[in-house]
């Protein structure tokens, strides 16, 4: 393959087409959609959009919020991440925090809005034990608690990962210049993370602005970007073509957020070497540090606690009682059950076609004699990919396919899956392989092997946690994702985001707790399962579940 | 000048410093030489004052600085890989210090060490523009400008290559003249150990084996590890080079 143009070329073109097709396409609908009527190209339509003050005020509302969250999950991510690799409190508890603060990754972000309304609402568990109301949870805080318990993870990941390759050297040379304490703060750790900085505030606010679940859950006075684009939609009359111009709203802030992230990326400073020094004990700022991560965990864990006590009383907020009833009954719901097991089919088949097509195309632009440009283009693609909202995807699929079979399939939600989250799995099988020596090509057929049994026999075994890691990601974002393919679904296709949403009509909050606690544990089963595999490669079972929603940029791991 | 008393360092029970005791004169150059494990960069980390003796004095200037801090000292350093502020260009690099405490060094005194150290046509770059070399010197110049009433340097030359080896040598000792600055050097190369030095701690697995000039170390080695360690490895050097050369050229 990798010598023969042919073949090279065959494959390209395959995943040309697949891309053409599934992506460049659709998107070019969306557009065709909002400028385009009575075939003429005129801007009537995006006009009386604009001048709809509820679009407007939704639309200022997102970006607001959007930046709010950014700026807030930016500090608390680094100061979570600042006590892990900067502090001495006890190892405990820094094992504590790097457990606590992934797992809301393995539920969707629509449960954390049924959360919050269960713990902080008017007859919320928190709201009971402390006697009156904190936040309006309908309210600008309420989404942004939601926005935070999504974005602070991601924001903690990116510094955590940057702050373990700041040298410790530094502090000592920072000391014996005579730096003042702020100084040091500034020399040694500010500085080296300004690009960091500006990556997860870049990041959280795409993150939160392209979200669906949260105002979904939460959408009360406040209508967002999501929710607007989605009751336009939703409707017995959907709106094409004000749909497409409210996805391309949502497209364009998204669009410049992607680019000024791979900007960023290129400023990241990177330290040769690591060393790391003992640390200093600092009784004070450990504490101040401590009361802050602490707390915020304690809202984390507050938020989360209704998710764990309301399935199992017989009637929130009402009778108390202990039960079981509704684990049996949503058990023995076939419907339900149907709905699980077609997430299951949808994540599994994401997984393996997934793996299949990222590590061609990393194969391809990294080990093929294929045409930089045409690596460029893959390249693209793959930044692309990244750009784009799944909302957006979702709408551009069905003004594409709603007219063909593919409609309402499950193939149609794996191949939205495929092309939403392409980019990660490419970017971990593109490390891999640029890892591997050049000229295994040549050993192997001055050796006599052909290229496929190459890949049998060397590329792929040396790939293998890489594999795994792609199949992880994967895996668990098929398994939560619900913007993507909240469009998508069909009566038999349903999945356990999409039900849950479904759900929330019917006030069903019981069973929707009982599936994103069943969510939560596929994801952790399917997790511990990898981490047995890794067990061989050493590997610490926190480190498996960091291999998480690095989602629209590839966190960068250690070498 | 400096003077170590019964210095001892154990990590988890285990001694890597036993019983180290020195004194040194103000101006003096001294290498700690010795093979990885030998305890030689604890030595320098107790000196600069990142690490505590367990037991033990050390006296600077008549006063006991034993548990004086890092930054009390007033010891400077320069690492191996220099740490160098990656953010910062050249120039800020070398000033950083003086933000700290104004007027340590005078305008004119910094501009004498970048011409000293050949470094006035590289001030505005970035330091990953910079050879092994070059950086070398920027790190040099940024601990000068501080005035240590020490220095140390943690295995100057390992970095570098050839030529520049040869030439930083030099810089090192004319600077080290013209500043009359005592010195500690820590390496595990004899020939540097020998040729930069006024005098040599060669230290085997956290005790001193001898403490001497490079002269007496050449011909009076203290015992067989000086001499496996030292000896053999400068007669090897000598002699390869000897053939290269023919033995006529040596004389």
């Amino acid at each position: 393959m990798r010598d023969n143009k042919k073949i090279v070329m065959l494959t390209f073109s395959l995943i040309g087409i697949f891309f053409l097709v599934f992506l460049i396409f659709p998107l070019l609908i969306i557009f065709y959609q909002a400028f385009v009527s009575n075939s003429t190209i005129n801007l009537t339509n995006f006009k009386n959009l604009i001048s709809n003050s509820v679009i407007r005020t939704s639309f200022i509302d997102s970006l607001m919020i959007s930046f709010q969250t950014s700026l807030l999950a930016t500090l608390i991510g680094f100061v979570f991440a600042y006590c892990v690799n900067f502090t001495t409190v006890f190892k405990g508890y820094k094992r504590l925090i790097g457990t606590l603060i992934i797992l809301p990754m393995l539920v969707p972000t629509i449960v954390y809005g049924f959360a919050i309304i269960y713990s902080f609402g008017k007859q919320g568990i928190i709201t009971r034990l402390v006697g009156f109301q904190l936040f309006d949870i309908y309210s600008t805080q309420g989404l942004i608690l939601g926005f935070l318990i999504y974005t602070v993870p991601i924001a903690y990941l990116l510094f955590n990962n940057a702050m373990s390759y700041i040298d410790h050297q530094y502090f000592i040379v920072s000391d014996i210049m005579g730096d003042s304490k702020l100084r040091r703060f500034w020399v040694t750790i500010i500085s080296p993370l300004i690009t960091t900085i500006a990556i997860s505030i870049v990041q959280t606010f795409f993150l939160t602005f392209t979200d669906f679940g949260i105002p979904a859950s939460l959408a009360g006075s406040k209508n967002l970007m999501a929710t607007t684009l989605y009751n336009q939609m939703i409707g017995s009359v959907p709106d094409f073509a004000n749909g497409s111009i409210l996805a391309l709203m949502m497209l364009f802030p998204a669009l410049f957020s992607a680019l000024l992230l791979f900007r960023l990326k290129r400023f990241e400073i990177r330290y040769d070497k690591r060393r790391t020094f003992l640390l200093t004990r600092n009784r004070p700022r450990d504490a101040v540090i401590f009361l802050l991560t602490a707390s915020y965990l304690l809202i984390t864990v507050a938020t989360f606690c209704s998710f764990i006590i309301v399935p199992f009383v017989t009637n929130y907020p009402y009778n108390l009682t202990w039960t079981f009833e509704h684990i049996s009954s949503v058990l023995s719901n076939s419907d339900l059950i149907a709905t699980y097991i077609n997430t299951i089919e949808m994540s599994i088949l994401t997984s393996i076609l997934g793996i299949i097509l990222a590590y061609t195309c990393a194969l391809l632009v990294k080990r093929s004699i294929l045409n930089p440009m045409l690596c460029r283009v893959i390249e693209g693609l793959s930044q692309l990919t990244i750009a784009i909202p799944g909302m957006v995807l979702g709408l551009a699929f069905i003004f594409a396919f709603s007219k063909t079979s593919l409609h309402y399939t499950l193939a149609i939600l794996v191949i939205v899956n495929l092309i939403h989250f392409f980019a990660t799995p490419f970017n971990l099988a593109n490390q891999a392989l640029e890892k591997m020596s050049d000229h295994y090509e040549q050993t192997a057929s001055l050796l006599g092997d052909s290229y496929i049994r190459l890949l049998v026999r060397v590329i792929i075994p040396n790939s293998k946690q890489t594999l795994v890691e792609m199949f992880s990601y994967l895996f668990t974002n098929a398994m939560v994702t619900i913007s993507a393919i909240i469009f998508l679904v069909g009566a038999h296709t349903a999945t356990m985001t999409t039900k849950i949403k479904e759900l929330q009509h019917f006030n069903k909050f019981d069973d929707i707790f009982i599936l994103a606690l069943l969510l939560l544990l596929t994801n952790l089963t399917v997790k511990y399962v990898i981490y047995l595999v890794f067990t061989k490669e050493k590997k610490s079972f926190k480190q498996v579940l960091k291999v998480d929603k690095l989602s629209t940029l590839q966190v960068k791991k250690g070498a | 000048m400096i003077d170590l008393q019964h210095v001892s360092k154990s990590f988890n029970g285990i001694t890597v410093l036993d019983d180290i005791s020195l004194k040194v004169q103000k101006g003096e150059t001294i290498s700690i030489l010795g093979s990885s494990g030998s305890g030689k960069t604890t030595l320098l980390n107790i000196i600069l004052g990142l690490l505590q003796p367990d037991s033990g004095k050390i006296i600077c200037d008549g006063r006991d600085i034993t548990k004086e801090s890092m930054k009390k000292r007033a010891f400077n350093i320069v690492f191996q890989d220099y740490a160098l502020f990656p953010n910062l260009s050249v120039e800020k690099n070398i000033v950083y210090s003086l933000r700290n405490k104004k007027g340590l060094s005078s305008a004119k005194e910094v501009a004498d060490l970048i011409e000293l150290l050949d470094l006035s046509r590289h001030l505005k770059k970035s330091i990953n523009q910079l050879s092994g070399g070059q950086k070398q010197r920027v790190a040099l110049a940024r601990t000068l400008v501080m005035k240590p009433r020490i220095l140390l340097l943690d295995e100057p030359l390992s970095a570098l290559d050839g030529v520049i080896k040869e030439n930083i040598k030099n810089r090192i000792k004319e600077i080290v003249q013209q500043f009359q600055l005592t010195t500690f050097i820590v390496t595990h190369d004899p020939e540097e150990a020998l040729t930069m030095s006024d005098k040599i701690l060669v230290l085997d697995q956290g005790r001193i084996v001898q403490f001497d000039s490079p002269k007496n170390i050449i011909h009076h080695p203290s015992s067989a590890f000086v001499e496996r360690f030292i000896l053999q490895q400068l007669l090897i050097k000598r002699h390869n080079i000897f053939q290269l050369f023919g033995e006529n050229d040596a004389g």
